[in-house]
């Protein structure tokens, strides 16, 4: 593959053209890519016909990767290079891994960086994530027979923002184009919407292998709105795994320290127990060690609940808050829907029926129905749809965000649940007679004090005039957009300093790092940077002359014939640039045509809102 | 861009009583059309457009459709600072100082009928300021009034959330 290439999407003579999209449900244990094709939503299969992809990235000694059932397979014969549930790692700090003493993987901190000892050198769990989207992306290429457009890649609902940026840095590594990053008890929830036609207020229960997000939506016609939502980006079906784990070593009195494949040989055997427990009374937990030690326990339903009660209540704990932040009582739910392989597990269902008064309704595919939802979104946003029928997907912020004042204290900017996108200000002031200089501190999470919340940005905003201490008026700016990622501006109002971060996480991988990866995959160094530049700067320019020429077609009534005549001589030179792809021309250009039509796309805006709320076509103004 | 006043955005008559459906119907129509999900291959110019437009909507929404927020809102736009530290009228004091009495003696006494008597109380309370706050910004056009009523729902709204 020469150069990596970027599809030019709504930019087509045949309006009839459809448009290769997926959705991706990158799950912890397994992950699964899905299409509209012909109007019919299908999870792709491999060669095999096997539709789940197990997350598992081996890395052999011959330097090339496998992912999948063959990575699964041989994962306890080399289980430090063979990553199961990278989705955990995603985003963390190695103070943020728990259990990582079962483990077999010797993790690094580089700078605050999580890394991942293998035989290929110390890897970023971003880099394996990217890994198994290339290897769903290469299937769905090769069935659909054309190039990506775009993909909708579903995230944990209660994902914050670091793990979140590293989720799209990963599939920017594996060359797609992100659509949308979609949380994924709503595209669950889309998905059942959709095809069982329902509406009401529905509770989706995601216990996944890693992952649990409980979402409370309000399902009407076209509208899905989420009214609030809860979770625990680390708990999951593995959790219940390493209970097992542990009990297995209790009683089979294994007190020495375990080798990397002998922990993923119990680990994988726990599994196995606790799946066959889903079918039966009671299950065998065997498997033999590297000395010959052989482990042979029967485990019954009873144990199984006993040693994992607690997690199970957490769960339910974490129902019952959201249903408190949304304001609802159990009688007016309509109904919960089970999504996740773990739902599986009966101690989950009885909990849940317990709790609910009613049972969990399980009449779709647990381990199908997110990559579904993110499909049919992804059908949508890469513009297949006719727009008669088009949904709305209303989502919400799930952590608080909030700024680090005096004395460790955090103050919220934008509270949890509030639906996005949003922004939202707080004043500030100094501290000190003559400050110069402010630091921000960006956190996300529920508590009081700083050290309690996820620390996600840190930057100064510098020039501030020396004023009496509480005199100077810093306004900070949150905005999160429709992918739930975050940025900040700070503004000192009476001078206009201004600052701003694009919020990074400081457990992904920097933006130089994945440029050299980028690079690196396709062999060849900085003739690829320009023209990998160029082209984007051709898609971006070929949109807006696309844009500005349907919106001439229709509301140029808006314009007076000077401003039209401006507005055609830029796009013809702006045409012309392409043509001779020239980077720093078409910059300009474009530059001044978005210049030139910016109060244009206002009063075009403006007459839009007016259709909208009158429910007229324009035809009709 | 100019920005409109939440009413006027949501197409709702700039009153204090207000149309829950009709506002919800203006939202979702404006949402459907504005917002990002529908500008995915835009040019960046009308992205940013449709972003800032869509945020302006959904804090229209939530400032109108919360009882305490509109209030504030209307005193805002009649150039009245409800965080301002003025003066109220003593009987209010008095009344604050009522209520804090009988919110101690709730939660000292760990008496669950007691919680749920000043919880109805609380809420009776609230009631009846939403009703004069109608009455006040809406037929009399009292902003005097109508501002102390709201000072008073900020309070009424933050006890309920201690109780």
């Amino acid at each position: 593959m020469a150069l990596l290439q970027i599809s030019e999407p709504g930019l087509s003579a045949d309006p009839h053209q459809h448009r290769l999209a997926v959705g991706i449900d990158l799950g912890t244990t397994n992950s699964l890519v899905a299409t509209v094709r012909n109007a019919q939503t299908e999870v792709l299969a491999d060669h095999d016909g096997k539709k789940l992809l197990p997350s598992v990235v081996r890395y052999m000694p011959d330097e090339t990767v496998v992912v999948g059932e063959e990575a699964r397979a041989a994962a306890s014969d080399d289980a430090q290079n063979t990553i199961v549930s990278v989705k955990r790692f995603v985003g963390r700090a190695q103070a943020d891994i728990e259990h990582h003493g079962n483990l077999p993987y010797q993790f690094t901190n580089d700078a605050g960086m999580l890394r991942i000892k293998t035989r290929a050198g110390e890897k970023s769990p971003v880099e394996v994530s990217a890994e198994i989207l290339k290897t769903l992306a290469a299937r769905a290429e090769e069935t659909l027979g054309g190039e990506l457009v775009g993909a909708v890649i579903t995230v944990p609902a209660y994902f914050d923002d670091a793990q979140r940026q590293a989720t799209k840095d990963a599939a920017r590594l594996a060359g797609l184009n992100v659509l949308r990053l979609l949380n994924e008890p709503t595209a669950a929830a889309l998905a059942y919407g959709l095809d069982e036609g329902a509406e009401g207020l529905y509770v989706i229960y995601d216990l996944g292998g890693g992952t649990f997000d409980v979402s409370i939506l309000r399902l009407t016609k076209g509208v899905f709105e989420v009214l609030a939502t809860g979770g625990d980006s680390a708990l999951g079906g593995d959790d219940f795994d390493h209970r097992l784990f542990c009990w297995a070593r209790h009683e089979a009195k294994i007190d020495a320290i375990l080798s990397a494949d002998d922990k993923r040989r119990l680990l994988m055997a726990a599994r196995q127990a606790k799946e066959d427990l889903s079918q039966s009374e009671s299950a065998s937990l065997k498997t033999s060690l590297s000395d010959g030690t052989v482990i042979d326990l029967t485990v019954t339903r009873e144990i199984f609940k006993s040693i994992t009660c607690h997690l199970v209540k957490k769960t339910i704990d974490t129902l019952e808050a959201v249903m408190h932040d949304a304001k609802l009582n159990r009688d007016e739910i309509q109904g919960l829907v089970l999504v996740g392989g773990s739902t599986r597990m009966p101690v989950i269902r009885e909990a849940i029926k317990d709790y609910l008064g009613f049972a969990p309704l399980d009449n779709i595919n647990p381990d199908e129905v997110v990559a579904v939802g993110a499909a049919k979104q992804a059908n949508m946003l890469a513009g297949n749809t006719t727009g008669d029928d088009d949904w709305l997907l209303l989502d919400v912020t799930p952590l608080s965000l909030g700024l680090e004042t005096m004395g460790g204290l955090v103050e919220k900017v934008i509270p949890r649940n509030t639906p996005i996108p949003v922004a939202m200000a707080q004043e500030f002031t100094t501290f000190k007679d003559g400050q110069t200089a402010m630091a921000i501190h960006v956190v996300q999470g529920e508590r009081e004090i700083v050290d309690a919340c996820r620390s996600l940005a840190r930057f100064e905003l510098r020039g501030l005039p020396a004023l009496v201490a509480g005199a100077a008026r810093i306004r900070v700016t949150f905005t999160v957009d429709a992918d739930g990622l975050l940025s900040v501006t700070a503004r000192e109002t009476q001078t206009g300093v201004e600052a701003s971060v694009t919020v990074k996480p400081s457990y992904g991988l920097t933006d130089e790092e994945i440029v050299r990866m980028l690079q690196e995959g396709t062999g060849s160094a900085e003739e690829d940077m320009r023209l990998r530049a160029l082209r984007e700067e051709e898609v971006e320019a070929r949109r807006l002359i696309e844009s500005t020429v349907s919106a001439l077609a229709s509301d140029a009534d808006l314009l007076s014939e000077d401003e039209q005549n401006t507005i055609r001589t830029l796009i013809t030179q702006l045409l012309a640039a392409i043509e001779r792809h020239e980077l720093d021309e078409i910059k300009r250009i474009e530059e001044q045509l978005t210049t030139e039509t910016e109060s244009f796309a206002e009063r075009r805006m403006d007459r839009a809102i007016a259709q909208a709320l009158s429910g007229k076509s324009i035809d009709e103004i | 861009m100019a920005q409109k006043d939440y009413f006027e955005l949501l197409n709702q008559p700039r009153r204090y009583a207000v149309d829950f459906v009709s506002l919800e119907a203006a939202k979702t129509k404006l949402l459907a059309r504005l917002h990002p999900d529908r500008f995915v291959s835009a040019s960046a110019l009308e992205k940013r457009i449709a972003q800032q437009l869509t945020v302006q909507v959904n804090e229209a929404y939530a400032t109108l459709a919360d009882d305490l927020k509109r209030a504030q809102y209307l005193c805002k736009l009649a150039g009245l600072d409800v965080n301002a530290r003025k003066a109220m009228p003593p009987e209010f004091l008095m009344r604050q100082m009522m209520w804090h009495e009988a919110l101690e003696a709730a939660q000292e006494s760990d008496n669950e009928t007691l919680r749920g008597e000043l919880g109805y109380k609380v809420k009776a309370e609230r009631e009846a300021l939403l009703a004069a706050l109608t009455q006040a910004f809406d037929e009399t056009s009292d902003m005097t009034r109508a501002y102390e009523l709201t000072r008073e729902l900020m309070f009424i709204e933050k006890l309920a959330s201690q109780i």
